[in-house]
C-alpha cells in the first residue's frame, strides 16, 4: 500500500468538485422539480469559450472568466423559460429525460467547435499551492471546497428566509396550488433556473482547472454529482454536500491500495447503491413499525 | 413516486456512466535501449515516391471521370476516442487524386464507416462493405477491434487491408500491414527513451483501461525485466476525474527516478500532465509516452516546465519538419480536410491514401478486387520523409510490423521538437521483431 496521506488530502479538493455539482444540481431540484442532466456539458462549454476568448486573446482574463459563468445562467435560463412552463405539468422523469436532449446538443456542439484538439485553462489561483501530506493543494481545489459550502449554506438561507425562497420551495411541492397564491411562478423559477445556471457556469470554470478541460470528462462528471444528490435523496443539501466529500475521499483513498485503485471509480455507485439499500430498509422497516 | 425517480436517476447515472466510460486509445511507436539513434528521416533522402508539390496521384489537375473504384474504410468514434480522424484524411487525400485524373481516369469513392466498439456492429460493417457495397480494397481502418473481430473473415475474403492498427492482432495477421505501429511498439519506444535519459529502478505504463490495453502494457513491462527494472502495469479509467491523485500514484509506483510511460490521447494526458506540474512532480520521475501526444495543441498548452521532460515516441516525423511529404500532407489537410487536426492521426490517413494510391496506379489490367489485394501486397520500399524508414506491406513472417523505427520528439516552449533521431524499436522474446527484421534483411524489404 502506498502512503495514504497525500491521497485523503487530494480526496478533499476531488469531493469539493463532487460536492459543489451535487449541490448544483440539488438546489435546481428543490425549486423547479428539474433534475439537470446536462450540468457538466453546460460548464464545459462555458469552460471552452473562456478558452476560446483567451486562446485569442479578444478580452482580459478577468472578461473570460465571467463569460463562463454568464453563459452558465443564460443557457440555463433559456432552457427554463422555453422549457421549462411545457413540462411543468409532466412527471420528473419526463422533465429529466428532456435535458439529456439539452445535454446530447451541448456535447455534440462542443465536439464539433472544439472537440479535436486539446484544451487547457490555468487560473492565476492554481499557482498558489500550498503542501500539505506529501500533497500539493491549490488555491483554485482550497476556492472549489469554500465554493461547495457557501454555495450550500447560501441556498440553505435563501430557501429557508427569503420570500423567493419560501416560492421556490412551494413550487416544488405544488406548482398549481402556489400558482393559485398569487406567486409569479414563470419569474420564480426564472430566478432559479438563472441561479442555478451562475453556479453551473462558476462550477464549471473551477472544474475545468481542478480536472481538466476534457470535453466528455467535464459533460460526465455530473455522474458522481448525481450520486451525491442521489444520497441527499434530492433534498437535503448538506447530506449532499457531505456525499460529496465523502465520495471524493473514499476515490482518492483507495488510489494507495495498488491492488484495486483500477476499480475506484466505482466509488460513486457503490455508495449511492449502499445508500438507496439502507433508504429502501429504514423506509420498511417505519411501515412495519406502523403497521405494529 | 419519489421513490421510483431516484430509482431512475440511479439507472440513468449507471447508463450515462457505460457512455462515459468509453475512451481512450493511441497510436503507438518504439525504440532500441542502449543503441545510439541512427539518422533523421530527412536522411533518407527524397525516393521515388516521394510526392511533388500540389500533386496527387497522377497529378494530371483534372478530375476524374470514369467509373468509380470502391474502397472501404472504418473508424472508432465514441466519447472519448475519435480515430475518423484518420479515415477522413485518408479520404481527403482520395478527394485530392480524383482531382488530379484518378486512377487512369477512374476516381476512388471512398466509403468510409464508423463504429462504436460494437462486436456485432463491426462484423456487419464490415459485410457490408463487401458484400454490399462490394468494395475493391479497405484502406484507413483505424478501430480497437476490427482486427481481432474480422481477421478471419477479411482473411477469407480475400482481403489485404492498409490500416492504422491499434490492437495487437493489426500486427500479428497477414491480412493487415498498418502505416503505424500501435500503441504497444509506440510504448515499448517510449519506455526505450525513458532508460536511455536515465529512468532506473521502476518502469511504470498506464493506459486506458480498455479491451486489449494489458496486452499492449506488456512490451513496457517485459522491457523493463529485460533491462533489470521492475516492471508496473496500470489500466486507468478515462477520462482522468483525479489527475492529481493519479500523478500521485504514478510517481509513488515509479519511485524516485523512475520512469513512467503513459498512454493515452492528447486530450486525455493534458489534465494528467498539468496535475503532475501542479504537483511539483515534473522531476521526480523521467516522463514518456507513446505517439498521440505529438500534437501541436497540447505542446501550445503545456508551460515551459516541461520543455524536454515529456518524452514522446514519434511514429512519424515531426510536423512541421518541412520536408516534402510533410509539406505535401499539410496543403492537403488544409484544403480538403481543414477540420482535422495537424496530427499523428492525420499522418496516419494521408499515408494510408498516399501508399494505397501508388498501389492502385501500378495495376496493369483490370482493377478488381483481386488486382487490387495482389497490389496491396506487393508494396515495398515506399520511401517517405515522414517515415524513418521506408515501408513495405508483407514481410513474410506472418506478422507485419513495416513501420518499427522511429524516433522521440518532446515539447519546447509550445511547439513539438525532435530530441531524438530514428531508433529501432526493441526486440523481445514475446515480439516478433527480431524475426521480422531477419526478413527485411533478407528481402531487402525497406532499404529504399
Amino acid at each position: 500500500m502506498l502512503d495514504l496521506k497525500p491521497f485523503i488530502v487530494l480526496g478533499f479538493g476531488l469531493g469539493g468538485v463532487f460536492a459543489m455539482s451535487g449541490v448544483g444540481l440539488v438546489v435546481l431540484y428543490r425549486a423547479t422539480g428539474v433534475l439537470n442532466l446536462a450540468y457538466g456539458a453546460i460548464g464545459a462549454t462555458g469552460a471552452l469559450i473562456t478558452w476560446s476568448i483567451l486562446d485569442a486573446g479578444w478580452a482580459p482574463e478577468w472578461v473570460a472568466y465571467l463569460a463562463c459563468i454568464v453563459f452558465g445562467g443564460l443557457v440555463t435560463l433559456l432552457y427554463g423559460v422555453v422549457f421549462g412552463p411545457p413540462f411543468a405539468a409532466r412527471d420528473p422523469l419526463v422533465k429529466a429525460t428532456a435535458t439529456l436532449g439539452l445535454l446530447l446538443i451541448l456535447l455534440g456542439t462542443m465536439q464539433w467547435v472544439w472537440g479535436r484538439d486539446a484544451h487547457g485553462i490555468t487560473l492565476p489561483t492554481s499557482r498558489w499551492n500550498y503542501e500539505i501530506a506529501g500533497a500539493r493543494i491549490s488555491g483554485t481545489q482550497i476556492i472549489g471546497v469554500a465554493f461547495a459550502v457557501v454555495v450550500t449554506s447560501g441556498t440553505a438561507v435563501l430557501l429557508r428566509v427569503t420570500k423567493i425562497g419560501t416560492a421556490m420551495r412551494a413550487l416544488a411541492n405544488d406548482r398549481e396550488i402556489t400558482a393559485t397564491l398569487g406567486v409569479p411562478v414563470r419569474r420564480v423559477e426564472a430566478a432559479a433556473w438563472l441561479g442555478s445556471g451562475l453556479v453551473c457556469g462558476g462550477a464549471g470554470l473551477l472544474l475545468s482547472n481542478l480536472v481538466g478541460l476534457d470535453i466528455v470528462g467535464l459533460t460526465f462528471l455530473v455522474i458522481p454529482a448525481l450520486a451525491a444528490a442521489l444520497i441527499g435523496q434530492l433534498r437535503s443539501l448538506w447530506v449532499t454536500l457531505a456525499a460529496g466529500f465523502l465520495i471524493g475521499i473514499v476515490q482518492s483513498g483507495l488510489t494507495a491500495f495498488s491492488d484495486i485503485a483500477e476499480y475506484r471509480t466505482l466509488t460513486p455507485f457503490v455508495l449511492a447503491i449502499i445508500a438507496l439499500l439502507w433508504f429502501a430498509l429504514r423506509s420498511e422497516q417505519s411501515l412495519l413499525g406502523r403497521g405494529s | 413516486m419519489r421513490r421510483s425517480f431516484l430509482g431512475f436517476v440511479a439507472v440513468s447515472v449507471l447508463l450515462i456512466a457505460a457512455c462515459g466510460d468509453d475512451d481512450d486509445t493511441t497510436g503507438g511507436g518504439g525504440g532500441q535501449a542502449e543503441e545510439a539513434p541512427e539518422a533523421a528521416p530527412s536522411d533518407f533522402g527524397p525516393g521515388s515516391n516521394i510526392q511533388a508539390h500540389g500533386e496527387c496521384g497522377e497529378g494530371t489537375g483534372e478530375a476524374a471521370t470514369g467509373d468509380p473504384i470502391k474502397i472501404g474504410g472504418i473508424a472508432t468514434n465514441v466519447p472519448g476516442i475519435d480515430f475518423t480522424w484518420i479515415t477522413e484524411m485518408t479520404g481527403a487525400y482520395f478527394e485530392c487524386v480524383n482531382d488530379n485524373g484518378g486512377i487512369h481516369g477512374q476516381p476512388i469513392e471512398y466509403i468510409a464507416e464508423e463504429e462504436q466498439i460494437d462486436p456485432q456492429q463491426i462484423a456487419s460493417l464490415a459485410t457490408k462493405l463487401v458484400e454490399e457495397d462490394q468494395v475493391l480494397g479497405i484502406v484507413g481502418n483505424t478501430s480497437i477491434i476490427d482486427c481481432s473481430v474480422n481477421a478471419d473473415y477479411y482473411g477469407q475474403q480475400g482481403y489485404y487491408l492498409i490500416i492504422a492498427g491499434v490492437d495487437q492482432a493489426c500486427f500479428t495477421t497477414p491480412n493487415f500491414s498498418a502505416v503505424n505501429m500501435g500503441p504497444y511498439y509506440s510504448s515499448l519506444g517510449g519506455a526505450q527513451a525513458a532508460l536511455r535519459a536515465g529512468a532506473e529502478g521502476t518502469m511504470v505504463v498506464v493506459s486506458p483501461n480498455q479491451p486489449g490495453f494489458d496486452v499492449i502494457n506488456s512490451g513496457v513491462t517485459e522491457f523493463a525485466e529485460e533491462n533489470d527494472m521492475e516492471g508496473v502495469s496500470i489500466l486507468e479509467d478515462v477520462p482522468i476525474n483525479d489527475p492529481a491523485g493519479l500523478a500521485q500514484r504514478l510517481v509513488a509506483e515509479a519511485g524516485n527516478g523512475g520512469g513512467v510511460v503513459l498512454d493515452f490521447t492528447g486530450p486525455t494526458v493534458l489534465p494528467l500532465l498539468q496535475a503532475i506540474e501542479q504537483q511539483g512532480l515534473i522531476d521526480q520521475v523521467i516522463w514518456a509516452s507513446s505517439t498521440p501526444p505529438n500534437d501541436p495543441s497540447v505542446a501550445e498548452e503545456l508551460s515551459s516546465a516541461w520543455n524536454g521532460k515529456f518524452l514522446i515516441n514519434a511514429e512519424f516525423n515531426v510536423l512541421d519538419s518541412g520536408q516534402p511529404d510533410q509539406e505535401h500532407m499539410n496543403e492537403i489537410r488544409e484544403q480538403y480536410a481543414s477540420d482535422v487536426p495537424s496530427s499523428s492521426f492525420a499522418q496516419m490517413g494521408y499515408l494510408a491514401g498516399r501508399v494505397a494510391t501508388d498501389a492502385l496506379l501500378g495495376i496493369e489490367g483490370d482493377i478488381t478486387q483481386e488486382s487490387v489485394n495482389e497490389a496491396f501486397r506487393g508494396i515495398t520500399n515506399f520511401v517517405s520523409d515522414i517515415w524513418c524508414a521506408p515501408w513495405y506491406y508483407e514481410s513474410g513472417t506472418g506478422e507485419n510490423v513495416s513501420n518499427n523505427i522511429d524516433l522521440t520528439v518532446a515539447p519546447e516552449d509550445g511547439n513539438m521538437v525532435q530530441v531524438e533521431d530514428c531508433f529501432e524499436i526493441a526486440d523481445l522474446p514475446n515480439n516478433p521483431l527480431d524475426e521480422i527484421r531477419a526478413a527485411e534483411d533478407e528481402n531487402s524489404l525497406n532499404t529504399g
